[in-house]
């Protein structure tokens, strides 16, 4: 047994897994995060009937495919064929990403990126709960590096002990390294919304101690943030508090508003102390024509360093997602910001994007991102995108 | 072959495949540096980061954090055009010492060295335990090549 224990957690490390995070999953009456994910706010480790429903609900079904529940074990951990104890949920991702980039009068830029390259597991016992991540990151990720190398890393992004207050699991209280609570929590983390809020998915979590809240109408936390100990000395840690509250007044439509405020004693790049505020709304609506869902999130930053300008402005974004057929998604997003230490005109943003969840456990999606990114004066900088992505998860 | 030794092989060979692509852009920096201000020779790594060797996360001399504050990224040469051409419109002075960082550098001076500049500390990722120092060159590699290994030689045992 050991020596499969050892293969089977090297397997989930050498051949990842990633926070899947869809919240257009609200088409499908998914108001709420905590019937799919572990975390009650989505992302990281998908629960048992999470599982289930990946594999009957967001791929791609076809014709010559069994539809009973035989047919949906494919989508448990590697495909049913190594059966999981009840108490424990293992997952693994990849999604990788070939960048080309053409910023006006520069020469083209292209890149292949390893995303994701993580192992994740849950173990429950009770009423305690216990999530860890182990990954490998080639380049970046440097927040949630274990190791110490400029590149080529461990990760782990989040890890943490949980216990729930009730019996129905709607109260959670936690203490590790977690994602912040704010926001759409999507896997677009290179939104002007993500990093303008420095607020994301892929290595911005933070350790901390938080409450979360989930029930039929409402889902909120709060998070009490000590500052991530993986980065070094303390003065470039943040403290503060973050978190949402978001009212499901029926299920296929949630309103929420989201705040932030930490500090941080020396800002990295401005060597100041600095204080960073973000405050804003954020909408999940799943219209009456079936196939669209609507998401957007808008948020007021301000970043206050000692002495020098703030940087101040609103950052948001607003997407209609497409599901043509079970699988298939179109994604139409526009981005704007203004976040700024002048008052330049917005950068606004277009993004052109195509998803297709064609095979249990895998998906490819296609994004053209067209920026107008504003800079002194009346003069702005054009920039097209084009990603290429691949994701497969155990 | 054995389902448990083809398990084995296939993390090996991942764990090959998943090699980093050693700093392939940020090599470009330089070069990039010259070009686009007309300078003499391209300026030395330290220019922006603590030593010659580079690597991400050492990047924090104060003109490199000029050039993050207008919107550097790692490996993105594009990024470094836009903020190249920011720092020299406003003509930003990054230590404090009165001459523009263009000006510094067009007449091979540093644009670190001014009065403006203090020693603060360098910011560091990873664990916050010590460990023995890792190869910058990807020897996180090795773990997953060690777990392989280690499941191999438990599976042999176990057959003696």
């Amino acid at each position: 047994m050991i020596w499969r224990a050892l293969l089977v957690l090297a397997f989930i490390v050498a051949f990842p897994s990633r926070a899947h995070a869809y919240p257009w999953m609200i088409r499908h009456g998914y108001a709420q995060c905590v019937q799919c994910h572990v975390d009650p706010s989505g992302s990281g480790p998908l629960t048992a009937y999470g599982r289930a429903m990946g594999e009957v609900l967001l791929r791609t079904r076809y014709k010559w495919e069994r539809n009973d529940d035989k047919g949906a074990q494919l989508g448990n951990f590697l495909f049913g064929t190594i059966p999981l104890p009840e108490q424990l949920d293992l997952g693994g991702q990849a999604r990788a990403a070939y960048y080309i980039t053409k910023i006006e009068k520069t020469a083209v830029d292209k890149q292949l990126l390893w995303m994701q390259l993580d192992g994740q597991a849950a173990f429950h016992a009770g009423p305690v709960v216990a999530v860890g991540s182990l990954g490998y990151a080639p380049h970046a990720a440097l927040g949630a590096a274990l190791t110490h190398g400029p590149d080529s890393n461990l990760v782990s992004r989040e890890h943490w002990l949980g216990a729930y207050l009730d019996e129905d699991h709607e109260m959670l209280l936690r203490a590790g390294r977690m994602n912040l609570p704010f926001g759409i929590r999507t896997i677009e983390h290179n939104l002007w919304v993500r990093t303008g809020t420095r607020i994301d998915l892929n290595d911005t979590q933070q350790y901390g101690l938080s409450a979360a809240f989930a029930s039929e109408h409402f889902r909120a936390e709060v998070m009490g943030i000590a500052g991530s100990l993986q980065i070094r000395p303390d003065v470039f840690r943040e403290r503060g508090y973050a978190g949402y509250a978001e009212y499901i007044p029926v299920s296929r439509l949630a309103l929420g508003v989201s705040s932030t405020i930490v500090h941080v004693k020396l800002d990295e790049q401005l060597l100041r102390p600095e204080w960073r505020h973000a405050h804003g709304l954020m909408g999940r609506w799943s219209t009456p024509w079936d196939p669209l869902v609507v998401l957007t999130e808008w948020d007021y930053v301000l970043e206050s360093p000692q002495y020098v300008a703030r940087r101040k402005g609103v950052v948001g974004y607003a997407q209609a997602d497409i599901e043509a057929t079970q699988g298939v998604h179109f994604i139409l997003t526009g981005e704007a910001n203004n976040v700024s230490t002048t008052s330049a005109p917005p950068s606004w943003a277009g993004w052109l994007s195509y998803a297709w969840f064609f095979a249990p456990h895998a998906d490819i999606r296609v994004d053209n991102i067209f920026q107008s990114i504003a800079s002194s004066g009346s003069q702005r900088t054009n920039a097209l995108s084009l990603v290429l992505q691949a994701h497969v998860y155990l | 072959m054995k389902p448990h030794h083809l398990v084995a092989v296939m993390i090996a060979v991942g764990a090959l495949l998943a090699s980093p692509e050693h700093a392939f852009a940020s090599q470009e920096f330089p070069g990039i540096v010259q070009s686009d201000w007309g300078l003499a020779a391209a300026p030395d790594c330290i220019v922006c980061h603590q030593s010659d060797a580079g690597g991400m996360g050492t990047s924090t001399k104060p003109f490199s954090r000029s050039l993050q504050r207008e919107g550097l990224v790692e490996l993105n040469d594009g990024s470094l055009h836009t903020a190249l051409a920011a720092l020299k419109s406003q003509m930003v002075d990054s230590d404090g010492d009165g001459k523009s960082d263009y000006e510094e550098l067009l007449m091979g001076g540093d644009p670190n060295d001014g009065p403006g500049q203090m020693d603060f500390p360098v910011p560091q990722t990873g664990c916050a335990v010590r460990t023995p120092p890792i190869a910058a060159d990807g020897s996180a590699q090795t773990w997953f090549l060690s777990l392989a290994l280690a499941a191999m030689l438990v599976r042999a045992r176990r057959k003696r």
